[in-house]
Parts: C-alpha cells; sequence; structure tokens
C-alpha cells in the first residue's frame, strides 16, 4: 500500500517538531527515516501510525489515496513496533500476538482455531514457534523484538512503522536482525518506514532514506544519492565524515586547499566563496614519485591499519589536516608508514553556499 | 598479624565499620523489641493467662461475636469499595496531567495526616440527627451515625488512600507504551484497560488491597466517634477490646486484641509474600534483559 502525505505540522507548545513535512512512500517500499534527534523523525512516524495528531492545518495523510488523517490509531491499521517492544508483560508470546486478532469485534474476529493457526504461522515466520507459551521476560531482547514484529503483523497492516526497531539492542544482534528484517520485507514486500539514527542501519535496510532536519525533510533518495549527492550541506555532513575546506568558486573551478579542480557537474554555479566537502575515500594517495599533476605533498601523521580499511590522517605542506582512506589492498601495494611523505589529490568533491 | 590483617577480607572497602554497623543493628534491635516485640507478646501472653480454654469462651461470647462479624462486614463493604474509587481516582490522576491535579493529589493523603478523631466527628456533623444531612435522612429512614453505614463511611474515608496511592504511583511510573501497543493492534479503550492495564498494576492493586485491609479491621478513632457503642450491635472487635478492658475483664480483651493481632500477622505475612513475589519478578526480568546483550544462536536466527 502506497502512504503520501502532505504538509505536515506538529507543534508541542513552542516547539515545532515537524514543519510543513511531505512524504510519499511507494507500495511494497522500505523507507528510512533518518536523522539526528530532535529531528522529528518519531513525531513523523507517530503522526503517520495516528498516535499523534498533526496540527489542523496540515494537508492529507493519503493510504493508497483514502484519506486518514482523522482516523485514529485503532482505525488506521497500521503495525507499530516501539523501541523499547512495548510488549504486554503478563502474556505469553502466543498472547501477545494474538491480541490483535482476539481484540477485533465479536463480527470480524476470527474462530478460535483460525486465530491458533494464523499465530502458529507468524511465530514460525519470526522463528520463535517453540516459544509461543514463554513469557516476554524470558526471552533475550532480539526475542522481544521479533515477538513485537510478529505482534504487529498478525493485523495484517497496511504499513508496518517501526520505532528505532534494533535501538536497544547491542551490536551483533542488531546486525543480524536488520538482515532479517530485509529478507522478511522480500519475502511478504510490506510497505514499511522505520526510523533510525544510525546511518549504516538506514544504507543497508532500506530502499529509500528520508533525512530530516529540524522538522523538515533535507533530502528523499536511494541511499547511494544520498551519499554520494548530498542535496544539502546538511546531508553531507550529516552522512559519513567528511574533510571540510573553505573554497572559493570562479566561472570554471573551485579552488579549496592548495588544490583548483573543476566545478562538480551537478553545482550550481557563479563566483563566491564556497564550502567544499572532500570525503575521506574521495582522495587519492600516491607515492610522491608517481605523483599526478594536481598531486599535491603531505605527511602521514598517523596510520590506523586495523578494520576493514586503513585510515590515514594527514598533513599537508602547510600544516592543515586531512583525513583518508584507502583499502587495505591498496595500502599493500603502497606499504605506508607514519612519517613517510605522499602524494594526494582528491577524486571527487562537493560544493556548498 | 597487621592491623589490615584484622579486618575480614569479605567486608566491603565501602562499607561502614563493623563497630557501627553493630552498634546500629544493636539500637535497632533494642528498640524494636521494646514498641514491638514485647507488646505483641504480651498481648498474647495476658489473652492466654487463663488458658486456653477461658481464650475461647471470651472469642465465643455472643457481644464479641458480633464485633467480629461487624468488623468483617465493615471491612468487606469499605475495601471494595476503595478499591473502585482507587481505580478511578488513580486513572484520572496517574494518566492524566490538568490544572489542580497537585491539589488533588495532596488531597488523597488527607485521611492520612488529618485525625481520624476530626473525620469521625466530621461524619456525626455531616449525618447526625442534627448535622447538615441528619434530618432528610432520619425523614426517610436512613440512619447513619450510630449505624452500620456510618461505620462503613467512616472507614471509607480513613482508608481510602492506600488503594489510590499504590495505584498512582505505579501508573504514573509505568510507560504507555504497551496501552499505544494495545490500540495501535485495534483495542478499544475499553478493552486495553481491562486486558493491558489492569494486569500490569495487579501486584499494585493488591498491595493496596492488603493495606486498606489491614487499616480498615485495626480502625478505631473515627469508629468510635461514629459508632456510639450500642453493644452487640455497632462495637467492631477494636471497640469491643476498649470495653471489655474498661470492665476490667483483661482476658477477655486481650483475647479479642490477640484475634486483631493475628489479622495483623495474616496481613503482614501477605505483604511479605508479595514483596518477594515481586523482587523475584523484578530479578527475572532484568536477568533476561542481560541475556539481551547474548548474541543469538544458529537456531534462533536461521
Amino acid at each position: 500500500m502506497s502512504v503520501h502525505a502532505e504538509r505536515l505540522t506538529k507543534t508541542f507548545g513552542a516547539t515545532r517538531a515537524l514543519d510543513s513535512v511531505s512524504i510519499e512512500v511507494e507500495s511494497g517500499s522500505l523507507v528510512a527515516l533518518l536523522g539526528p534527534s530532535g529531528s522529528g523523525k518519531t513525531t513523523l512516524l507517530r503522526v503517520l501510525a495516528g498516535l499523534e495528531f498533526a496540527d489542523p492545518a496540515s494537508g492529507p495523510i493519503l493510504f493508497d489515496g483514502e484519506d486518514v488523517a482523522r482516523l485514529s490509531v485503532r482505525e488506521r491499521r497500521v503495525g507499530f513496533v516501539f523501541q523499547h517492544y512495548a510488549l504486554f508483560k503478563h502474556l505469553s508470546v502466543f498472547e501477545n500476538v494474538a491480541f490483535g486478532l482476539r481484540a477485533r469485534p465479536r463480527r470480524t474476529r476470527p474462530p478460535r482455531a483460525e486465530i491458533r493457526r494464523r499465530v502458529g504461522e507468524l511465530l514460525e515466520r519470526v522463528q520463535l514457534q517453540d516459544l509461543g507459551e514463554r513469557l516476554p521476560s524470558q526471552l533475550s531482547g532480539g526475542q522481544r523484538q521479533r515477538v513485537a514484529l510478529a505482534r504487529a503483523l498478525a493485523i495484517e497492516p497496511r504499513v508496518l512503522l517501526l520505532d528505532e526497531p534494533f535501538g536497544a539492542l547491542d551490536a551483533q544482534v542488531r546486525t543480524e536482525l536488520r538482515r532479517w528484517l530485509v529478507r522478511l520485507h522480500e519475502d511478504l514486500h510490506f510497505t514499511s518506514l522505520f526510523v533510525t539514527h544510525d546511518q549504516a542501519e538506514a544504507m543497508e535496510v532500506a530502499d529509500r532514506v528520508a533525512i530530516l532536519e529540524q522538522g523538515r525533510v533535507a533530502q528523499v533518495g536511494t541511499p547511494e544519492e544520498i551519499y554520494y549527492a548530498p542535496a544539502t550541506e546538511f546531508v553531507a555532513s550529516f552522512l559519513g565524515e567528511a574533510n571540510r575546506f573553505q573554497g572559493a568558486m570562479d566561472a570554471t573551478h573551485v579552488a579549496f586547499g592548495p588544490w583548483r579542480m573543476p566545478i562538480p557537474e551537478d553545482a550550481p554555479r557563479g563566483a563566491g566563496p564556497v564550502r567544499v566537502y572532500l570525503r575521506p575515500q574521495d582522495v587519492e594517495v600516491e607515492r610522491p614519485e608517481a605523483s599526478s599533476p594536481a598531486s599535491t605533498p603531505a605527511r602521514i601523521v598517523r596510520l590506523h591499519a586495523a578494520g576493514p580499511a586503513v585510515r590515514l590522517e594527514l598533513a599537508l605542506s602547510d600544516g592543515t589536516p586531512l583525513w583518508v582512506e584507502i583499502s587495505q589492498r591498496r595500502q599493500a601495494a603502497l606499504a605506508l608508514r607514519e612519517g613517510a611523505r605522499v602524494g594526494v589529490h582528491p577524486r571527487a568533491w562537493r560544493t556548498y553556499r | 598479624m597487621s592491623a589490615q590483617g584484622s579486618q575480614r577480607p569479605s567486608q566491603s572497602p565501602i562499607a561502614e565499620p563493623a563497630w557501627v554497623r553493630r552498634l546500629l543493628v544493636g539500637l535497632t534491635l533494642v528498640f524494636l523489641s521494646l514498641v514491638v516485640f514485647v507488646p505483641l507478646a504480651a498481648v498474647f501472653a495476658e489473652a492466654f493467662r487463663k488458658g486456653p480454654g477461658a481464650w475461647w469462651r471470651a472469642i465465643s461470647d455472643g457481644e464479641t461475636l458480633s464485633a467480629v462479624r461487624l468488623t468483617l462486614f465493615v471491612t468487606a463493604s469499605a475495601v471494595p469499595l476503595n478499591v473502585a474509587f482507587g481505580l478511578v481516582a488513580a486513572w484520572a490522576l496517574g494518566k492524566f496531567r490538568f490544572r489542580g491535579r497537585g491539589l488533588l493529589v495532596a488531597l488523597v493523603d488527607l485521611p492520612l495526616s488529618i485525625s481520624p478523631v476530626v473525620a469521625g466527628l466530621v461524619f456525626v456533623l455531616l449525618f447526625g440527627a442534627r448535622g447538615w444531612f441528619g434530618p432528610a435522612l432520619r425523614e426517610h429512614g436512613i440512619q447513619v451515625i450510630f449505624a452500620t453505614p456510618g461505620l462503613v463511611i467512616a472507614t471509607v474515608f480513613v482508608t481510602f488512600p492506600y488503594v489510590a496511592r499504590e495505584l498512582i504511583s505505579h501508573l504514573e511510573e509505568q510507560r504507555t507504551d504497551a496501552e499505544q501497543a494495545a490500540l495501535s493492534l485495534g483495542a478499544t479503550g475499553w478493552t486495553t484497560f481491562w486486558r493491558v492495564t489492569l494486569p500490569s498494576c495487579k501486584w499494585a492493586l493488591l498491595y493496596g488491597v492488603i493495606l486498606c485491609n489491614a487499616r480498615a479491621m485495626g480502625e478505631f478513632g473515627a469508629v468510635s466517634v461514629v459508632s456510639g457503642h450500642v453493644r452487640g450491635e455497632t462495637n467492631t472487635l477494636p471497640l469491643q477490646v476498649e470495653i471489655l478492658y474498661n470492665e476490667y475483664d483483661f482476658v477477655a480483651a486481650f483475647a479479642a486484641a490477640s484475634l486483631l493481632a493475628l489479622l495483623a500477622l495474616v496481613t503482614l505475612l501477605a505483604k511479605t509474600l508479595l514483596e518477594a513475589h515481586e523482587a523475584r519478578t523484578a530479578a527475572r526480568g532484568s536477568g533476561s534483559s542481560g541475556g539481551a546483550g547474548r548474541s543469538p544462536t544458529a537456531k534462533e536466527l536461521r
């Protein structure tokens, strides 16, 4: 089911948590709402769910074209997974999952055997078929989160909303669970939005990522678009790391640090001061003797070789620090050491006014 | 041995010195003995001074038995009323934020801080023969003061805070996530209350009921004022104890008092069991959230 919301504004007292946010989610896609704390991502999720009402002047919230903005959370039929699971502590895993079916009015409530069958199916789906009789307190964090997911899926929601679904789990369980969620989504094709402040999680799990900044949507796009073509300086600085320079743009080139490089194709032109973002992965490192013309000399101050990539802290000839990341393979070829001299030049850069 | 060696190695480096602990424990014991243990033992010793036969005769006396029945009746009326009122008040005060809420929360505690005798007098003023509502009630043939209704009202007033307070603090701290989850799953507010909210506070409720019950059975001051001491009719057990004592019938007085003490001990036992249960549940909860940190087994994730 598709979700389309327009001009959502939500104020809490004097704070504007959402400032005319519009968002469009295609049917069957998995969208991440990413942003720093206080950016309004959880508020947006709760407004879509019906746990909060947007301010009266807001636009419609369309579920497959039907405006649900005035409907209560009960009537919207959304699955909502809470950050801290919000399981019913006194009910068994089975009863937790069955809750939504049993809570239906008698007319639409499935018969007992049907409830039993559906809950059994869901428990199997989340790999908890043997733990149906347990209480939530007897489960691990990852298991609890999967119960919460099964419980939300039991009502056959039109859209599944997850608030920081893996936020309370430790790193290893989190990685496993988010891969599992991706597979589940591939199998079931539900439309889903999830809130996260973890960019790695957003990039890995989501088809599309919406970046929120101070109650506004800063950019929506595929993870690649967001990462390689950040639309605003905020997005560029929020995602990953970047070396930041004060630069000057003329008709054809932008000068920053020791370099004078062509203006990026998609960047707005016009002479004047700009800020230039240079990602650590977008810097070419060479032996000093093999230097290309654009290369500038630098010295390796520190070298961190542990991990998937090698991180270098360089000092340019005027002392400006520069963070660079190269592959282990490249490091094997160059055999760099702390204190050594190298030549560096940017491969890609982005400019913001 | 060195000076350090004289300290037991198991002692925590941040605990108080041993002599301080011994002094504090000793003082507590002496105090408790003087104020609690000795009097309690004295009650039973006095009650059985002339043997179990005399004790049995004393408590099977008609007036004492009727006092026991009246006490049970008043308690059985007051406690359910206070559970109902307590639930409503706790729901309103624990869940909603509104102007004047702080004042209402303070008012819930009023019966704890006001002298029960004053409370009793207030009800006499309201419902007595020359009170505000007394004449109107009498026209309809309803007698409140010097009758069972007055005893129930006075007891309700005095014991009202116990259930309400327990529930208010519980509903305040309880996260409303579970309730929101229930609503998002399509449950009505009514279903959510019965299936999610109430079960989650059942131990707090039970705890409140036990305290309320203990207080209701033992209440003396307010009940004494509204009772009128009609023998065999409006005397509750605590009042009966006083009457017997004033008549120098010590064995009978202490036998009746021993019944009250027994009720208190049963209440204490129930409360202790309940607390132990809660501690166990809490320990299990935190133990398994520690388990959240473990990595899942291959079977769990496959």
